[in-house]
């Protein structure tokens, strides 16, 4: 009977134990009560830091006299994950951008959750290929980091794809490329329509004299670009020439215009034919120029 | 001598757990409980943050099998998160809102909702305990972080420096007979930068290696971040199981 006594208390004591050390995530951690105790700021997101007035006694050596046990211990970063092909979902009843290089063609709903509907020209997906690649030293496409998309403002000479004026300003040149002539004004080019000037994509290989203010260079690869309201230009020998977006760019703004759409569960701004991935990188919300492959 | 048994096991058990109680001895480097307090009180000085994990975990069932896979993680105020995961060949999504924490199976096309509790904290507890479902980065989000740490290994100490992608970061190991953790702070900003567990004993060679990147600290994360709305071509099944 007595045995039975003892053998009863062990049990309530085991159990008492175990109860207030409810195991949770990879290292031990207390059951979180609201989150934390103590000072909670307002808002936090784990509810503050909190700490126990009785902690075992800290030592101030600096450096323990044991060596570390794991011997073999890996000297990297975790891997990334090689994500495999994935369709993307065709489902769309958005009607097109006009505007849009492409015209708005195929028309595509991409997964996601909140029924953001996009409208882009085909089906695609991150080249990911250039995991393998260099950009500036960092390899590969910077780590996807959604910020949301906010339409940089250029002043009020720049005017987004499709802008109707009257009257060509007196500052346009005229360019061409391909017999079309393009009235060129601060960045945006025209063509004529009835009645007035139409905005339009910058036209890939045309060469202009003088970059717009505002311009930005963007070095990558030890090679330098310049940066304007969405467009690439290089260094020629009679001026600057519109490019393609070179794959893998940095830059800080996009103007009004641009579509936020989702692709394999991120988000991306399409504008002017290229995509936009938003990165943080050193405090700064930015985007890079990735390269898509049509599924 | 029968019956003094008992009374000797009952003494066992009071002196053993007691031993892993308050009155615990180790050796507990002070800066390296001073860093973990940093990190403590960093972490619970922000109203909304996010961050990438890249996580490589090496299992040894049998035959040893690596897991690679990166997680985004969002979270503002004590109440909304959301995590995307992905890895080679699983993609999901989980939000949490107004007590209610949703999963999104995108490869599959099906979401599950389940109930959840009041805070984040209290909701990755309750996931983890009721469905085994480890969230990225919980551990040092706990606001107890230090005194679990110290209640649950012997020693923890602080090695050095050492640079993780660029970034200078203070190294503590924590260690105990079963795991051996290296625990890498950023100096300049006392986030996380990188975990490291290392099993001893009967799991042996089993390893987990979290790297954080894109720390962004109370940056104006917009609530629909935070809302569900199944896609009209998706359909509800019990994921959480």
């Amino acid at each position: 009977m007595k045995t039975y006594k003892l053998n009863h208390i062990i049990l309530i004591l085991v159990f008492a134990f175990l109860s207030g050390e409810i195991l949770a995530q990879r290292m031990q951690h207390a059951p979180a009560r609201g989150g934390g105790g103590g000072a909670r700021p307002s808002g936090s997101i784990n509810g503050g830091a909190s700490r126990t007035a009785s902690r075992p006694q800290t030592s101030q050596a600096s450096k323990p006299s044991y060596t570390p046990k794991t011997q073999n211990r890996a000297n990297t970063t975790a891997s990334r994950p090689q994500v495999s092909n994935r369709k993307t979902e065709i489902n769309n009843n958005r009607t097109g951008n006009e505007n849009k290089i492409g015209g708005g063609g195929n028309k595509i709903n991409i997964d996601n959750s909140k029924n953001v509907n996009v409208n882009v020209n085909r089906n695609v997906r991150v080249n990911n290929y250039h995991s393998n690649r260099y950009y500036n030293g960092h390899r590969g496409y910077y780590p996807y980091h959604y910020h949301p998309y906010r339409p940089y403002y250029y002043g009020p000479v720049w005017h987004p794809f499709g802008f109707f004026v009257a009257t060509m300003f007196t500052t346009a040149v005229i360019v061409s490329l391909n017999n079309q002539p393009y009235y060129y004004n601060q960045g945006v080019y025209y063509v004529e329509v009835n009645n007035g000037y139409n905005s339009v994509p910058p036209p890939v290989n045309i060469t202009i004299n003088n970059l717009p203010d505002g311009v930005e260079s963007v070095t990558l690869n030890d090679l330098t670009y310049y940066y304007y309201a969405g467009t690439f230009y290089e260094k020629v020998s009679d001026g600057f020439k519109v490019i393609v977006a070179p794959d893998g760019a940095m830059v800080l703004n996009i103007p009004d215009g641009g579509e936020e759409l989702e692709i394999d569960g991120n988000k991306y701004v399409f504008y002017n034919d290229t995509y936009f991935q938003p990165l943080a990188k050193d405090g700064k919300d930015l985007y890079q120029v990735v390269s898509m492959e049509e599924n | 001598m029968k019956q003094k048994l008992p009374t000797i096991v009952v003494l066992i058990t009071v002196v053993a757990l007691m031993s892993c109680g308050e009155n615990k001895s180790g050796f507990y480097d002070q800066s390296a409980i001073q860093a973990l307090d940093k990190l403590s009180e960093t972490i619970g000085n922000l109203s909304s943050a996010s961050f990438t994990i890249n996580t490589e975990i090496v299992t040894n069932d049998g035959a040893t099998d690596t897991i690679v896979k990166q997680s985004d993680v969002y979270l503002s105020g004590s109440n909304q998160m959301y995590v995307y995961f992905s890895r080679a060949d699983v993609r999901k999504g989980y939000w949490y809102k107004d007590a209610k924490l949703s999963v999104l199976d995108f490869d599959h096309d099906q979401y599950d909702e389940v109930p959840a509790p009041a805070t984040i904290m209290e909701t990755i507890d309750s996931i983890h305990n009721r469905y085994n479902i480890d969230f990225p980065a919980a551990d040092f989000l706990y606001p107890t972080l230090t005194d679990d740490l110290m209640a649950q290994f012997d020693t923890i100490a602080v090695l050095g420096s050492k640079v993780i992608d660029d970034v200078s970061c203070k190294e503590i190991n924590a260690t105990n007979a079963n795991l051996d953790v290296y625990m890498l702070i950023d100096e300049a900003t006392n986030l996380p930068k990188q975990l490291e567990i290392y099993h001893l004993g009967e799991r042996n060679g089993e390893t987990f290696i979290a790297t954080y990147s894109n720390w962004r600290t109370n940056p104006n994360l917009p609530d629909e971040l935070f809302e569900f709305s199944p896609p009209a071509s998706s359909t509800k099944t019990s994921i959480f199981k």
